[in-house]
């Protein structure tokens, strides 16, 4: 598969014979898709082939059009600087503190960013828990924490902030809207928006539970979003 | 279909498994110490050298305080007031033996465990996985500073308690027994050679290298279950015990060849 469009940001094509029945999707910037099914841990498979890291076990995917030649030869590392990953449950580390959560992947390796000033860093997080709708004495008595004392929304939102904080093209939700009572789900989708606006040239893909279907009419971020569901492979 | 195992093999595949991922985590650990430059990696090292080294600063003083005490008491009464063979006992027992050893015991009690306990559990919640999907190598946040960090406390640990054992445990002994310290503090000097320095701090890196290596992959290697968290503390400590006095008694056969 060559690269096709400029922007273009993933696509997914997944072949016969493997942990999925086939199927295939594509998505451009400002786009985004929502991948359904029954079972939780279909969803690790599949994110695992988003980014890189089951090569062996699955077919092919691609992050296309990000300038990038090595995100294309499946390297998960290079593949990784362009995908921003949040998670309802296990996407923190839970003896580091929120603080340290957030900034994890900016100085975990070589990236430039790590370099930035730890009050330029702050401000940003603070510009990002505002859009989410959390006030600033919030996330000062919150940041020093552990990020184990965190509710599940909060997780998720602390997830998202850090995607803000690294760049991405494509975000990966993962079930980041399970368990949300409504309230938190609007909080969310104006939050995705505000990431969206922030980030207009990625695209989303988000997964879930088919019976826990969010209603997604109101992220206007990233439209159309198209349904895929994952079909184990007999 | 598959073959079923010979009953040699299903006995002699995990050993060599557990070899194999354990000599891979201490090679990655070295192959990659470069990691250690970047903030997040050094954060988790500079952690593991507190909680190893400086935590543990007062278990080892106070064992070596004890087995100082303890032994030149015994020795006094053993090999009467003669300072050669005081010292010499005291060469070999304590700086040589009894120091890496019960150093490395006491990491391996606190850290070891502690190391294995932390990454099944990190393994169980998924944030293994997290790691990777965050674009960090696991292998780099979690293994090189963790290993780095406990070949530079046991050492620095071992050498308290060679100090305080032999420096400090006399001096306090002469206030039972009789003693004089100062024939005694100058033959000790004399004694020690710098061929056992540089074996020694070679014995005592490889200890905190199986102690952190064996902690490490026995974290990685258990099933992502709870019930396998206590567990992975336990292996790890069963398999560096073994491997420890192995170690020891490869050591201790350099020792005899040069004697």
């Amino acid at each position: 598969m060559t690269v096709t469009a400029s922007t273009e940001v993933l696509r997914i094509r997944q072949l016969d014979g493997q942990l999925f029945q086939p199927f295939s999707c594509s998505i451009q910037a400002g786009t985004g898709a929502i991948v359904h099914g029954d079972d939780p841990h279909t969803f690790d498979e599949f994110i695992d082939l988003v980014g890189g890291l089951e090569p062996s076990l699955t077919g092919t995917i691609q992050l296309a059009g990000i300038g990038d030649p090595a995100a294309d030869s499946g390297d998960w590392k290079a593949r990784s600087r362009h995908i921003g990953y949040a998670a309802g449950d296990s996407g923190m580390i839970s003896n580091l503190k929120v603080f340290e959560n957030l900034l994890l992947p900016l100085q975990a390796d070589g990236d430039p960013h790590a370099r930035l000033a730890e009050e330029e860093l702050e401000n940003s997080i603070l510009q990002a828990f505002d859009a989410a709708g959390f006030d600033a004495a919030w996330v000062h008595s919150r940041l020093r924490l552990s990020a184990d004392g965190l509710s599940r929304f909060e997780r998720v939102i602390c997830g998202l902030v850090r995607c803000h904080l690294t760049g991405f093209r494509l975000l990966l939700g993962e079930q980041i809207f399970a368990e949300l009572d409504p309230s938190q789900t609007g909080r969310l989708i104006h939050f995705l928006n505000w990431l969206g606006a922030m980030h207009p040239d990625s695209g989303i893909l988000l997964t879930c539970l088919r019976n826990q279907h969010p209603d997604l009419s109101e992220l206007s971020a990233w439209q159309p979003i198209q349904t895929l569901t994952l079909e184990p492979s007999s | 279909m598959q073959a079923p195992l010979h009953p040699e093999s299903r006995l002699i595949r995990p050993f060599l498994e557990f070899f194999q991922l354990t000599t891979g985590v201490a090679a990655h650990a070295f192959a990659r110490i470069g990691v250690l430059r970047f903030p997040a990696t050094q954060r988790v090292f500079h952690k593991q050298v507190l909680f190893t080294g400086i935590q543990a600063l007062l278990p080892v003083t106070i064992a070596g305080l004890a087995v100082g005490i303890g032994l030149v008491s015994q020795m006094r009464s053993l090999l009467g007031s003669g300072v050669e063979l005081n010292v010499k006992m005291m060469q070999v027992v304590v700086l040589r033996e009894f120091a890496p050893l019960l150093t490395a015991f006491i990491v391996l009690g606190r850290s070891g465990s502690a190391m294995a306990t932390e990454i099944a559990a990190m393994k169980v919640r998924g944030e293994i996985r997290s790691l990777y999907r965050l674009g960090i190598d696991p292998g780099d946040y979690l293994i090189v500073p963790r290993v780095v960090g406990c070949c530079i406390a046991v050492p620095a640990l071992t050498l308290l308690f060679q100090l305080v054992a032999t420096g400090v445990g006399p001096a306090f002994a002469s206030l039972f027994v009789e003693m004089r310290l100062l024939p005694y503090y100058s033959a000790l000097f004399q004694q020690i050679a710098l061929s056992d320095i540089l074996i020694g701090l070679s014995k005592n890196v490889s200890f905190g290298l199986i102690i952190a290596s064996v902690a490490c992959s026995t974290g990685i290697h258990v099933p992502a279950q709870p019930a396998w968290i206590p567990q992975a503390a336990e292996l790890s400590v069963l398999r560096s015990f073994i491997l420890l006095l192995l170690a020891d008694l490869l050591f201790a056969s350099i020792y005899l060849i040069r004697s």
